[in-house]
């Protein structure tokens, strides 16, 4: 590989599109001595590790294995559902990563790891060999805490929309076409749970639609939290633009502890039942799901019996197998958040620990940072800046700010064109 | 122990995920993290990538770019940030976490960089 030219590469990898035969082809174009990387998921974690990866080593082989053509960006998607962004904006493909980072993309979803083999199973292309394994699948949804719900209803009239790409879709078109004064119910999940503020968001950016075309429509937020991140921001904002507190509230949130619970979905009846045994009607019903360590994450033992995988946070290496690596939503980081934001700075930890391991020198001391954005509206950001070290095995936050100031719209107005252009600039950072 | 008490707290806090809302704002002074391992300048600034662009090299409406920055110019930036007399919407609460040998070898890894968009890098053949 040393030797290929990067035309060379682009014949190989690039343009046509890199089907599975290649990755023999791959085998031609790298030695094959050079040590074997795999990759399984290509969302934030996994393409970040190889990206990283990359970056340090050119001589190692990379594989990631992703069942999608596409990586549809979860961050910016609550701005489908008021055509303030589309879908096709937050969609990128893996060119990019194929040609100009030498990375073998297989199409296909991983099944198993065979660990004393260091193999992982795939489920149409065979086995494949590795040295190093990055396990980045993201989070599963629990649909069994709410009873009469399931994976077949969210795909289809019932939409968590919680994955950016079909569901945002069809949430987007629910909401446009509801009838006028009618009731947008959003169940809010128990922590922990990706990205933390966006139910919130979510709420505030289905508002802004709704003003403009369906000024009598409610949005009703039924939590299983007393909380939640950015709250004074965004009671201060659905106080100031959508009446919150008053009779002729747009927004209504039910915490916990008032009854805001949901326990059952009854769906031919549209209701939403919470644990008072309280029955909502709705025209539209987003549920929430509570998460749990994506699938593939629990089906190899990777999660040793716990909702999430257990790593040392030193380099998100797995407690269950040293060559194994986790990073992202699926890993137990508490106190961190899952976000992608972090997402990609575990991987590029892992990145730095495997090229260490591999050229025989000691392992790095590691820092995780979040800083990361949220928006109430088109004029309105919010920001967060943590700060996470590492000492005796244990994730410490050294620090966690969150953005305070309400009556300021200067401020807001700068933090909503930070957050923007933060998104735009993760994307490329991820998968330019 | 009032140290360890502390971290336990906070800790104990954001295990709750949403009361970490109300750990806002303490810090933990870098300078209590000084005697352990050095956390070198690389996997410091990476941190940076996600606004600054990838070896902070994105050269656009995304924050300011940071490769090729000279050394004493980061050094001094970051250190007004930290000491807050650089006022700054997000920064101030980014630098006030490193001590002052973070800062430096962030700056040494950042003047380092070559000052070009990274989408022009041909990644394979290295050169940076
Ligand atoms: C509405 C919303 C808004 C958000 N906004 C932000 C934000 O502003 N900032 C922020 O930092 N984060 C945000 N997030 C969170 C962010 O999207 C996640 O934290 C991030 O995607 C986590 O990365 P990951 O790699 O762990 O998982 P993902 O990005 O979900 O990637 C997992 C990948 O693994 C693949 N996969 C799963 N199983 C297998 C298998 N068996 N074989 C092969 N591939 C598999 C999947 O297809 C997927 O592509 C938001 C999330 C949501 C839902």
């Amino acid at each position: 590989m040393n030797n290929l030219t990067r035309r060379e590469l682009m014949k190989r990898f690039g343009a046509a599109g890199l089907s599975l035969g290649l990755f023999g082809a791959s085998k031609e174009a790298w030695s094959k001595s050079a040590p074997h990387i795999v990759i399984v998921g290509g969302g934030i974690g996994g393409v970040s590790a190889a990206k990283y990866l990359r970056i340090l080593d050119k001589n190692v082989k990379i594989t990631i294995i992703e069942p999608n053509k596409e990586y549809i960006f979860c961050p910016g998607s609550n701005e489908v559902l008021n055509d303030f962004t589309s879908i096709e904006e937050l969609t990128v493909n893996y060119e990019n990563i194929k040609s100009r980072y030498a990375v073998n993309v297989i199409e296909d979803l991983a099944t198993d790891i065979d660990y004393s083999a260091k193999k992982v199973k795939t489920k149409n292309s065979g086995t494949i060999a590795y040295d190093k394994l990055i396990v980045a699948p993201g989070p599963d949804y629990k649909f069994s805490d709410i009873e009469g719900y399931s994976k077949d209803l969210a795909e289809g009239d019932f939409p968590h929309a919680w994955k950016a790409g079909p569901q945002t879709l069809k949430l987007r078109e629910q909401i446009h076409s509801m009838p006028q004064g009618g009731v947008v119910a959003i169940s809010s999940p128990p922590m922990p749970y990706r990205c933390p503020p966006a139910p919130y968001e979510r709420a505030s950016f289905i508002s802004e639609w709704l003003t403009r075309h369906n000024p009598t429509a409610k949005i009703l937020i039924l939590d299983s939290k007393n909380s939640f991140t950015f709250r004074k921001h965004y009671l201060d904002y659905w106080t100031k633009a959508r009446g919150y507190g008053t009779k002729d509230a747009m927004i209504e949130w039910i915490p916990m502890e008032k009854g805001g619970k949901v326990t059952q979905l009854d769906a031919a009846n549209n209701t939403l039942v919470t644990a008072d045994g309280e029955r909502i009607k709705a025209d539209v019903i987003n549920i929430i799901p509570a998460h749990t360590a994506g699938k593939f994450a629990h089906a190899t033992g990777l999660t040793q019996g716990n909702e999430w995988v257990p790593i040392d946070p030193m380099d998100y290496r797995s407690t269950l197998d040293k060559d194994v690596f986790v990073v992202g939503d699926a890993t137990e980081s508490s106190p961190m958040v899952k976000t992608g934001y972090l997402a990609s700075n575990h991987a590029k930890a892992v990145a730095q620990s495997i090229v260490n391991e591999l050229a025989g020198k000691p392992p790095v001391q590691p820092l995780y940072t979040n800083n990361c954005v949220a928006l109430t509206g088109e004029d309105y950001g919010m920001t967060i800046t943590d700060t996470f070290r590492v000492k005796d095995g244990k994730i410490i936050k050294q620090y966690g700010h969150q953005s305070t100031e309400l009556d300021n719209d200067a401020l807001h107005h700068i933090r909503a064109s930070l957050a923007m252009n933060w998104q735009r600039a993760f994307r490329r950072d991820i998968f330019e | 122990m009032k140290k360890s008490l502390m971290i336990g707290l906070i800790t104990a806090s954001a295990f709750f995920g949403v009361t970490s809302a109300q750990a806002s704002g303490a810090l933990i002074p870098p300078e209590e993290f000084a005697s352990d391992p050095q956390i070198p300048g690389k996997m410091l600034g990476d941190n940076c990538s996600a606004c600054h662009g990838t070896l902070g090299r994105f050269y656009d409406e995304s924050m300011p770019p940071l490769a090729g920055i000279p050394r004493d110019v980061f050094i001094k930036l970051m250190q007004d940030f930290k000491n807050e007399v650089r006022p700054s919407i997000v920064m101030n609460h980014v630098a006030k976490v490193f001590t002052d040998a973070e800062i430096e070898r962030m700056a040494d890894y950042f003047a380092a960089q070559t000052d070009r968009p990274w989408k022009e890098e041909d990644v394979l053949k290295g050169g940076q």
